[in-house]
């Protein structure tokens, strides 16, 4: 059973659901419509009790470079009336991730090659992560003058502590697929061409084991980490934006990107 | 159901009133998608939810047939309701307009659970609010609970929840449980009122103080929320309860419920399939 996508490939086999980010030439760059499709996916995961392992991972040579911030992306994005502003973005962005977090089956992410700001927070909300070893992750988003938020913060500050959560966003230095197994970010490591038998390898593993149990036990983690934070959470679409439209500083680390430039960001004695 | 607008207020209105306006699954999921549209909507401030005819809502359909319905997909296990349920309630209460409901009859159940996701409550002199749950064998779940702990508190909340008694109008004003109580026939013009008072002052403001306090109240208690679907669901596979409870209301008798001391009785697959 397969569903028709323009930006995945979801495909069903057996007890397993492999979601594939399906936009290689932006390096699986998300668009607006590519964010609701993902949605739709989610929407169909969550009601379907066959399957009971889901694996995400990515076509071509990234798992996901994060937001498509190219200004043809951001006009659409901001354009589209089912979300016209920060607030609106923030709030489905945080639904959507919610709604992938708790899924009912065990997901892990088979993470291909980069992964980047909303990529990475698409596979910290995964149970398990394999990594191929040309693999990195990145938070690029404080360069461009934007925090890291629509719920991808926390389930990385549960991985990794906030020592290593801050080194992450505030120098958006990259973690390369070794040190991410020894930061806590990777469940294993493994050469390019084996991604897919070693993630396929851990869900034998995992189908063996009582389905009701994994999935109570996944409850179990999920509310004592993410789920604590939805207090949070709830604050975090008025914040951001208010916080876009106090500084500008999203529009001035865009810009900058694409010219190519130094930005100047907002200071509180401007 | 119907959704109607006029200027920046929409009315949501439950619309079964052969059935007290009682949840079905096609219900409940239209009701999700109503709410997460109007999330999407501007220039709608305030949204009223209300019921057609002589009750708010009689709670979720327990007929034998309403049953059935229920467990048919998207929801065609306990589990998956509870999941599709408590999204209902997440979307009602976190809405980025501000929430009256209209309660213009008895609020029962999901009735109850509907009315405190709201921000305000307007309420007809001749309404009363039932947790009638633990008498049926069932529990208040779909998250349902936290919004009414945080009006109420928790003596008045276990009053409710576990004796299952009749709140009336006047008593719920005096418990906070209703912020205006008026008579049926003013009932409209009151709700309007308050609706025109709170979209003229409707601003970031007032949207960060919702989200403020639904922050500090309801959202701080996701992760109980979380695993109550799970133990809830489990709890209606466990013991055939809920099942005995719905068949004693049809017959009319008392239900015997199972005690830890006499051995739990394992659900049938029909009954669970008819049940709980």
């Amino acid at each position: 059973m397969a569903a028709s996508y323009q930006y995945f490939t979801l495909e069903k086999a057996g007890e397993i659901a492999t979601i594939t980010l399906n936009r290689p030439d932006k390096l699986n760059a998300f668009t607006l419509q590519m964010l609701f499709e993902f949605k739709n996916i989610v929407d169909d995961l969550r009601i379907d009790l066959r399957t009971r392992f889901v694996i995400v991972t990515g076509e071509g040579r990234a798992f996901c470079s994060g937001i498509d911030v190219m200004k043809e992306a951001r006009d659409d994005w901001y354009g589209d009336p089912r979300q016209p502003n920060e607030r609106i973005f923030q709030e489905n962005g945080q639904n959507i991730l919610r709604d992938w977090a708790n899924l009912h089956q065990i997901t892990v992410a088979a993470v291909n090659g980069p992964c980047i700001g909303l990529g990475l927070g698409l596979v910290t909300l995964c149970d398990f992560r394999v990594v191929a070893e040309n693999a990195y992750f990145s938070i690029p988003e404080t360069s461009i003058g934007i925090g890291y938020s629509v719920s991808c913060l926390y389930p990385l500050l549960a991985l990794i502590g906030p020592a290593q959560a801050r080194r992450m966003i505030m120098t958006g230095d990259r973690v390369t697929a070794h040190e991410a197994k020894t930061i806590g970010l990777a469940h294993s490591v493994v050469g390019s061409e084996d991604l897919m038998s070693a993630s396929l390898e851990l869900i034998g593993k995992l189908s063996t084991k009582g389905p009701t149990a994994l999935r109570i036990v996944k409850r179990m983690i999920n509310a004592v980490t993410i789920a604590q934070t939805a207090d949070l959470a709830a604050m975090e679409p008025e914040l951001v934006q208010a916080f876009y439209n106090a500084t500008g500083d999203i529009e001035e680390g865009l810009n900058a990107y694409r010219e190519k430039r130094e930005p100047r960001f907002h200071l509180e004695t401007d | 159901m119907a959704v109607s607008r006029e200027g920046f207020v929409a009315r949501v209105t439950l619309n079964r009133p052969e059935r007290r306006n009682a949840l079905d699954r096609e219900l409940l999921l239209v009701l999700k998608k109503a709410f997460s549209d109007l999330r999407q909507t501007p220039g709608v401030r305030v949204v009223v939810l209300s019921g057609a005819g002589g009750s708010f809502c009689a709670g979720v359909d327990i007929s034998e047939e309403g049953r059935r319905e229920f467990y048919k997909p998207p929801q065609q296990i306990e589990r998956l309701y509870q999941e599709n349920g408590q999204e209902v309630v997440r979307e009602l209460q976190s809405l980025p307009q501000v929430t009256i409901a209209e309660v213009n009859g008895p609020a029962i159940g999901w009735g109850t659970c509907l009315a405190t996701a709201c921000d305000f409550r307007v309420v007809s002199a001749e309404a009363f609010f039932r947790i009638p749950e633990i008498g049926l064998g069932m529990y208040y779940d779909v998250g349902c609970l936290y919004a009414l702990l945080s009006l109420v508190g928790p003596a008045q909340a276990k009053r409710m929840i576990m004796l299952g008694e009749d709140i009336g109008a006047a008593e719920a004003r005096s418990m906070r449980l209703a912020d205006r109580v008026v008579s049926p026939a003013e009932l409209p013009a009151e709700t309007l009122r308050l609706a025109a008072s709170l979209g003229a002052r409707d601003s970031t403001a007032l949207r960060i103080a919702k989200r403020q306090m639904c922050a500090a109240t309801i959202a701080a208690k996701r992760h109980l929320a979380l695993m109550e679907l799970e133990l809830t669901t489990a709890y209606y596979g466990s013991n055939s309860d809920g099942f005995e409870g719905l068949a004693a209301r049809r017959e009319a008798r008392s239900p015997v419920f199972a005690r830890e001391s006499g051995g739990y009785q394992k659900r049938t697959k029909k009954e669970w399939q008819i049940g709980g």
